[in-house]
């Protein structure tokens, strides 16, 4: 899951103005579609992470720790709206779109340490043993050098694709100047 | 045969996730994005408002009601619920707080929702029978049909998106009409454990109503600029493909797995006493 979690990460950093171009038009890249849907592949790749880890923590809790986990959820689902409205107030006047999927990260950053910690506990892991466990898995260094390959040869194959954004990028760095 | 309509529901979602992602691509490449972030933020919301109450309260008392071996119980419980957003929609109308549209689309997407509350009992006709060919075309055809009159009345701004969501429900209760047949019902009284049912679900349904509209409302009630909510809702729309079509059924899956399956975690498990 954070395979596909961290290609949409990797390939929305590099294409994503390119294909709301492609997709939909000169308009939305200057209302700033591209640059949030960057950030939204940023977000994704925190939904694909904490999915992964939320899982894996409910299947290896026992009844009492469900039911304590239960709870806490339950506060998560009221936090989760309480952080959006306060963090959108600030930062959607300033920030717009962006604002609003910000606030979004922080939530699933808070929820992903939660579900982090409550698994350290559960596997009564001591220091920080647990995290290079997880992360630094041969696997997952793997995934990562592929995910960061894809793309460059993508763009070596189709370098159209990169003029395009690059062209867009000095369009709009010469809009803002102008 | 329920897992046959699990499958064919899966797909079902599937490809109107699919149609209806290529289709605002076709509107938003005509429509600004401040015509495209008032009518996917602010009227389309306006819309599951008034249809979101008849769904979550009447379909779940209707699904849980002791008397639901009686296929003619369930769906008078769906027609209680049609007739209640018929109420509901007049009063969302009036107090919508939304100047950045006008009263004409405001009025006529409540009238919108008020036509699609027709097609509930319909669906849920359609559940109990595990029938979902229905559905299917008649979601297919309409959005197609949604799309057409978007794009042909587009000039008209907004509007145009309410004109085509009436389109939509005209043809989703045209043609589930048309392929399930009449339905039986056994008239308005309601019983007095349909009504605290109604009642409990209520509370419920607000809640996840919240929940599942919270960055809508805050972009709504915050007063973002209306470009500001076309570019959300068409990020989270693209999304969305990947959330809701790829993540959810793999977390589904995760949730259900024992802790071995969680190889080397699960080594570091403390043994069970012998």
């Amino acid at each position: 899951m954070w395979v596909l979690g961290l290609g949409a990460f990797v390939y929305g950093q590099l294409l994503s103005e390119v294909f709301i171009r492609v997709a939909y038009g000169q308009q939305w890249v200057e209302a700033g579609a591209g640059a949030a849907l960057r950030a939204y592949s940023g977000y994704v790749l925190l939904m694909a992470l904490n999915g992964v880890i939320d899982a894996i923590g409910h299947a290896q809790s026992s009844t009492d720790q469900l039911r304590t986990r239960g709870f806490i959820m339950i506060g998560f689902s009221w936090y989760f709206p309480l952080s959006i409205y306060l963090l959108s107030s600030m930062l959607l006047a300033q920030y717009g779109a962006l604002g609003i999927i910000g606030s979004n990260l922080l939530s699933y950053v808070c929820r992903i340490a939660y579900c982090v910690w409550l698994l350290r506990s559960q596997l009564a892991l001591a220091g920080p043993a647990f995290l290079p466990e997880l992360w630094t898995a041969l696997s997952f260094a793997c995934v990562l050098f592929l995910s960061f390959l894809g793309p460059i040869v993508s763009l070596a194959l189709f370098p159209q694709a990169l003029l395009l954004y690059r062209c867009n990028r000095g369009y709009l760095l010469r809009t803002k100047q102008d | 045969m329920e897992i046959d309509a699990a499958k064919r529901a899966l797909s079902l979602h599937f490809v109107l996730k699919v149609l209806t992602v290529g289709t605002n691509v076709a509107i938003a490449r005509v429509a600004s994005p401040e015509i495209f972030g008032q009518a996917n933020i602010n009227l389309l919301l306006l819309y599951t408002l008034v249809l979101h109450f008849t769904r979550e309260c009447f379909r779940r008392v209707a699904q849980t009601s002791p008397q639901s071996a009686l296929q003619l119980v369930r769906l008078t419980q769906m027609w209680q619920g049609t007739v209640c957003t018929w109420g509901f929609a007049p009063v969302a109308w009036a107090l919508w707080p939304s100047a950045d549209l006008s009263p004409m689309s405001t009025a006529i997407i409540c009238l919108a929702a008020s036509i699609e509350a027709l097609a509930e009992p319909l669906y849920a006709h359609d559940l109990i029978k595990l029938e979902m060919k229905h559905r299917a075309i008649a979601e297919g055809f309409a959005l197609i049909l949604r799309s057409a009159v978007v794009l042909g009345t587009i000039t008209r701004g907004v509007e145009a998106f309410a004109l085509g969501q009436v389109a939509y429900a005209i043809a989703v209760v045209l043609l589930m009409r048309m392929q399930t047949g009449p339905l039986r019902w056994k008239g308005l009284g309601v019983e007095r454990a349909t009504g605290r049912l109604v009642g409990t679900e209520l509370g419920l349904a607000v809640l996840k109503f919240v929940l599942s509209e919270g960055e809508k409302l805050v972009l709504l009630f915050f007063a973002a600029a209306s470009a500001e909510q076309g570019v959300y809702a068409l990020v989270a729309s693209l999304g969305s493909i990947i959330t809701r079509n790829l993540f959810q059924p793999i977390e589904v899956q995760l949730g259900r797995k024992p802790p071995t399956a969680f190889s080397p975690l699960s080594n570091r498990l403390p043994e069970l006493p012998k």
